[in-house]
């Protein structure tokens, strides 16, 4: 059928030979102009107004020389920094390099790609500038022939260096050439088999070459490497479902939905260019990124430097408080915490985790205020009813904490402490049954908490449901043999033994 | 190769000659010239799509109503529609524009969307003062049909801002019935689109949110240039679903219906049905997040699926800044597929192709295999259609492109500063009938030569010729139709699918032509693709076949039709009861 059309469809005509040697003719023509034009200056500036950056020529090498206005300063000093260093060593691959670097993570592209090529020309040995080079280019949509040539060339180099295997796998399955995308994967795999992405890559693509089962062998080895990473679970999913499974379908794709997204390749070589990255943007991406790692150091130092050109960005302000209180620094997090919500009043996820914060520091009025405003704000979170609920208990308003309580458990469900609390205030309002059924619901969840058993037994002892009281002293204090439920349960067995001697059989 | 360099010199002209040859000496100018090379694939013929806005009569400016605060509204705007709001066989224009509320308090001379009607010479006359639909607040998308089955397109605005919906009256003008009908979205509202979802005759309403935008949040690129806003500045917001109760007024079932549940940045939708059950789906093109593809629990609700169906993410499980949305059979197996359209540079995403499997097996992203994937990357995709422009029996592909971060400017932009930055040239992509698909940017002419910053993209017969035109907004600029003068590869059919009992297009039908030896689906959908609503009529190019052998809808509700109609190279209504069981 598509033979049949092509005969009917006029075939566009394509440049013949002759015009495309004329043509040549003619950019020679032009180079020759040039030549002498620019040997009449040293340096030559030449810029049409884009943003594509401007050279700057020493003897026969052009220096890029990108349009910096607009630019945090920092970032500017950075690349004129960089640009200074290749003035100073013009045949040095590292300076070119460098510029390459810095102008890259900067997505200042054209001027980046310029500077690996002669880095590259500089140093042919150096594995860095192919693989940068085969990166850069790869981004600006660039031939995938390009890209893999420049990716070959430098694994050439080193060989045994596993990311730049699993980037060409990548390469090659984007341009859809599925088997050499396989291959790389696999050469990947045999140098570090504990990979993830690799294996992922590797089952992405059988998938697509409906080598289903094998696919889902590999994903699921992806899956167990990397856990954090959605896209593996997300294929899983497909793979399951081509399977015809769709229940285990299902559950790897509910748990693609927790993950935090695509897990980032560990490249050391990439993470050169990354750290070259000093603008605020990038700050705050790589503090996001360490603050999904529990790393926070890294995280406060990246949104501190963020913090310098944005003072008054809000989401920065929240991500230093959280960061700060993930290390225990209560008070800068609540600082940091509470100048998010002065520049954002409406900003209910710094509330909450403000709130949140100051609950724990038993700054209950504080923590009422921020709570409040966020339960007004989103009253469909059930967690934060809960938190405001647990604030008023241990302010001593139980009436409002209870209707909290119960506002919570109907959005969603109570994890143990949150019904622990609520059995608390139940039990305070001297609401002993209904506790119960709390503490009850909260030892289903944590079976094992000792305060739980102990709340439980308090209440169960109010009533006179005595060896039941015991049962959960006991059970607290098998738990935690220091508890304050071992006291409880000697002065309770202690008045038990009393009691007994004072009845009639024993006198 | 030839033609672009070509361009490149011809649009130069001194130094800027120099910029060129310097640029092959050093290897830089030469690569940034490679974004136009790699887009030649053409002949310089006369160009497929020619320019008639100004023949046409189509005066229509964009205003963004920027003031250099670069708030985030201002770059993702401007829907269309191609739409017969009058009832008489030709297709009107409607257009959305901006407005000065953000950051100006500059009230005078508002931006208004605007209504062209189509006169019987092809010219199109402004009527928006006379029909009320000189909506001011902050346009972005458009959907149309007939919500009160009263043989009238009525027409809902996506705002930035309150919706608004407005009823037609069927005398030319509209009333606003926003309030009278129990809507009330008021956030940012992108793309609708109309569809019965449960089956009870009356078209309900699925609207995509965008973001809990922030006005006061600043936002800068990665060298820390002030620039517009992401998506993940802010948090995304779920979308909206509102049945139709048949009495002309709306209840908003989100919660409900389980569209609530997931809260992300939707641009693109498209209603269809995409696991062949008869009750129609949603996909939800989301900006920077996974998409969605909300299977319909036979009217009662839906369940996001778009995971297990391979449609959420990339076939390399990246999550994509999903714009525009399209369905189509571009494969030719007699089922639907999948077309988004994605961020390019600096991201470098493709734009995706989703092959459909078949069955309830799923989708796979088949975007290289294609011949989609390194063509997209240098451009920001939005508005996407799929219609067979040549008439052979596939279908092709256009997508419209306008950058959201600032880029470098791009040779031939027509543009004004700072919006320069934005402009981008679109893409026309030629289907070789295998679902290959060749770029043809020469031969398509201006429509993708020309560097604008565009939006929505809306397709019909405009001039009833029997192919199908274009209709473009772009921001900060003209709006652009585009005749097609494409040479023909064969012949053609237009099919209206109407319901007498419902006395309107029969939304959400699909229809196949059987052709010897071949068949050939189009869905009739209200609303898709970026912000979007096209001819509500399914468009068949035919290729050779000058004789059909039967046509069969599937009406909304899964009743399954035949009519037998012979000739080609005609509009077709196909009522409902009017023919006969499937053979």
């Amino acid at each position: 059928m598509s033979q049949r059309r092509k005969r009917i469809r006029p075939v566009p005509p394509r440049p013949i030979v002759s015009e495309r040697r004329r043509h040549w003719g003619r950019r020679f023509m032009w180079l020759a102009v040039a030549v002498v034009l620019l040997g009449s200056s040293v340096i030559l500036l030449v810029h049409d107004g884009s943003g594509m950056p401007e050279f700057a020529l020493l003897g026969a090498v052009a220096i890029p020389d990108p349009d910096l206005a607009g630019m945090e300063p920092r970032v500017s000093q950075r690349i004129r920094d960089a640009r200074a260093a290749v003035f100073g060593q013009p045949s040095s691959a590292e300076a070119w390099g460098r510029l390459g670097q810095v102008t890259d993570i900067h997505e200042l592209y054209a001027c980046a790609t310029i500077c690996y090529r002669r880095a590259l020309s500089l140093n042919g040995q150096d594995f860095r500038w192919p693989y940068m080079l085969a990166i850069v280019l790869e981004r600006q949509g660039r031939d995938a022939d390009q890209v893999v040539s420049l990716m070959r060339a430098a694994i050439r180099l080193q060989p045994d260096y596993a990311p730049a295997h699993v980037r060409l796998g990548d390469t090659f399955a984007r341009a859809g050439r599925l088997s050499e995308a396989s291959e790389a994967y696999q050469t990947a795999i045999a140098l570090d088999g504990a990979l993830g992405l690799a294996h992922r890559g590797l089952g992405q693509v059988l998938l697509r070459l409906n080598e289903v089962e094998a696919a889902s062998r590999e994903l699921e080895q992806a899956v167990e490497l990397t856990p954090a990473d959605a896209a593996a679970f997300t294929a899983l999913a497909q793979a399951y479902m081509r399977m015809g499974d769709r229940q285990r379908a299902a559950e790897a794709a509910a748990a693609s939905r927790g993950k935090q997204g695509v897990h980032a390749l560990s490249d050391p070589v990439w993470l050169e260019v990354v750290a070259a990255g000093i603008s605020s943007s990038i700050c705050v991406e790589r503090g996001k990124r360490f603050l999904q790692q529990s790393q926070f150091g890294p995280a406060i130092r990246e949104y501190k430097i963020a913090e310098e050109v944005m003072p008054d960005n809000p989401y920065i302000q929240r991500s230093l408080g959280v960061a700060y209180m993930n290390t225990g620094q209560w008070d800068t997090a609540i600082t940091y915490l509470s100048k998010a919500v002065s520049l954002k009043q409406d900003f209910v996820g710094a509330r909450i985790t403000l709130g949140t914060l100051l609950l724990n520091q038993n700054r209950l009025d504080e923590a009422i205020t921020q709570l409040r405003w966020a339960v007004e704000a989103a009253p469909d979170k059930g967690d934060v009813h809960a938190s405001l609920a647990t604030a008023l208990a241990k302010r001593g308003n139980l009436d409002d904490a209870i209707a909290e309580f119960e506002s919570a458990a109907a959005l969603s469900q109570l994890d143990a402490k949150a019904l622990t609390n609520w059995g608390t205030a139940l039990a305070q309002r001297r609401q002993i049954s209904q506790a119960v059924v709390r503490f009850g619901q909260a030892l289903q969840l944590d079976p094992d908490n000792p305060t739980i058993h102990y709340n439980l037994a308090l209440s169960l002892e109010s009533v006179g449901r005595l060896d039941q009281a015991i049962e959960h002293y006991s059970r607290a204090v098998e738990v935690n043999p220091i508890h304050p439920a071992s006291r409880r349960l000697a002065l309770l067995e202690s008045r038990l033994r009393a009691r007994d001697r004072q009845t009639p059989d024993n006198r | 190769m030839r033609a672009a360099l070509e361009i490149v010199e011809s649009q130069c002209a001194g130094l800027c000659i120099l910029v060129v040859v310097v640029g092959f000496a050093t290897g830089c100018r030469k690569d940034d010239a490679d974004d136009v090379q790699a887009m030649d694939a053409g002949s310089r013929t006369a160009p497929w799509f020619v320019d008639i806005t100004a023949e046409a009569g189509l005066d229509f400016v964009q205003e963004t109503g920027a003031t250099g605060e670069l708030h985030m509204p201002e770059v993702i705007g401007a829907g269309a529609a191609l739409w017969d709001f009058d009832n008489d066989g030709d297709l009107d224009i409607y257009l959305t524009n901006a407005a000065f509320g953000l950051g100006s308090a500059d009230r005078n001379g508002e931006p208004r969307n605007r209504l062209y009607r189509q006169e019987p010479d092809g010219r199109f006359v402004d009527v928006t003062a006379s029909s009320g639909l000189g909506d001011t607040g902050y346009g972005m998308g458009v959907a149309v049909g007939d919500i009160n089955n009263d043989g009238h397109l009525d027409i809902y605005l996506c705002n930035y801002g309150p919706d608004r919906l407005y009823r037609n009256r069927g005398d030319g003008t509209f009333e606003d019935i926003t309030v009278a009908a129990g809507i009330d979205v008021n956030g940012w509202s992108c793309s609708a689109s109309l569809f019965d979802y449960d089956r009870d005759g009356f078209l309900d309403l699925y609207v995509t949110q965008y973001v809990e935008y922030d006005a006061a949040t600043k936002c800068s690129d990665f060298a820390g240039r002030r620039d517009y806003c992401g998506p993940n500045s802010f948090y995304g917001v779920p979308d909206v679903l509102l049945r139709n109760n048949g009495d002309g007024t709306f209840t908003d079932v989100s919660e409900e219906a389980g569209i609530a549940s997931i809260a992300a940045p939707g641009l693109g939708v498209i209603c269809a049905d995409l696991n062949g059950d008869d009750w129609p789906d949603v996909y939800v093109a989301n900006d920077g997040k996974a998409n969605q593809l909300w299977i319909n629990q036979g009217g009662r609700g839906f369940l996001d699926e778009a995971v297990m169906m391979g449609v959420a993410l990339n076939g390399q499980g990246m999550g994509e800044a999903g714009m525009g949305v399209v369905v189509a059979d571009f494969d030719g197996d007699a089922d639907f597929d999948l077309f988004i359209s994605h961020l390019g540079v600096p991201r470098a995403e493709t734009n995706t192709f989703y092959r459909n499997l078949g069955g309830t097996t799923g989708f796979e992203d088949a975007t290289a295999e294609c011949g989609l994937g390194a063509s997209s990357v240098a451009y920001t995709g939005f508005g996407t259609a799929g219609f067979d422009a040549d008439l052979d029996g596939d279908v092709d592909l256009f997508v419209a492109n306008g950058a959201v971060m600032r880029r470098p400017v791009l040779p031939g932009s027509e543009v004004a500063p700072p919006w320069d930055r934005y402009a981008e040239p679109n893409l026309f992509y030629l289907n070789d009938g295998t679902g290959r698909f060749e770029l043809q940017v020469v031969s398509a002419g201006p429509v993708c030569t020309r560097v604008e910053i565009t939006r929505a993209l809306a397709t019909g017969d405009i001039d009833s010729d029997g192919d199908v035109d274009l209709l473009m907004s772009n921001i900060q600029g003209p709006a652009r139709l585009y005749r097609n003068e494409m040479p023909r590869q064969g012949h053609w059919l237009i099919v209206r699918a109407l319901d007498p009992r419902l006395r309107r297009d029969a939304i959400g039908a699909s229809v196949t032509v059987h052709l010897e030896g071949r068949q050939i689906l189009r869905m009739i959908t209200g609303g898709s693709s970026y912000l979007s609503s096209s001819d509500l009529r399914a468009h068949f190019g035919l290729g050779r076949a000058n004789k059909i052998n039967r046509i069969v809808v599937r009406w909304p509700d899964g009743l399954r039709e035949e009519f037998q109609v012979g000739e080609v190279d005609r509009i077709l209504e196909l009522v409902r009861g009017t023919g006969g069981p499937e053979s």
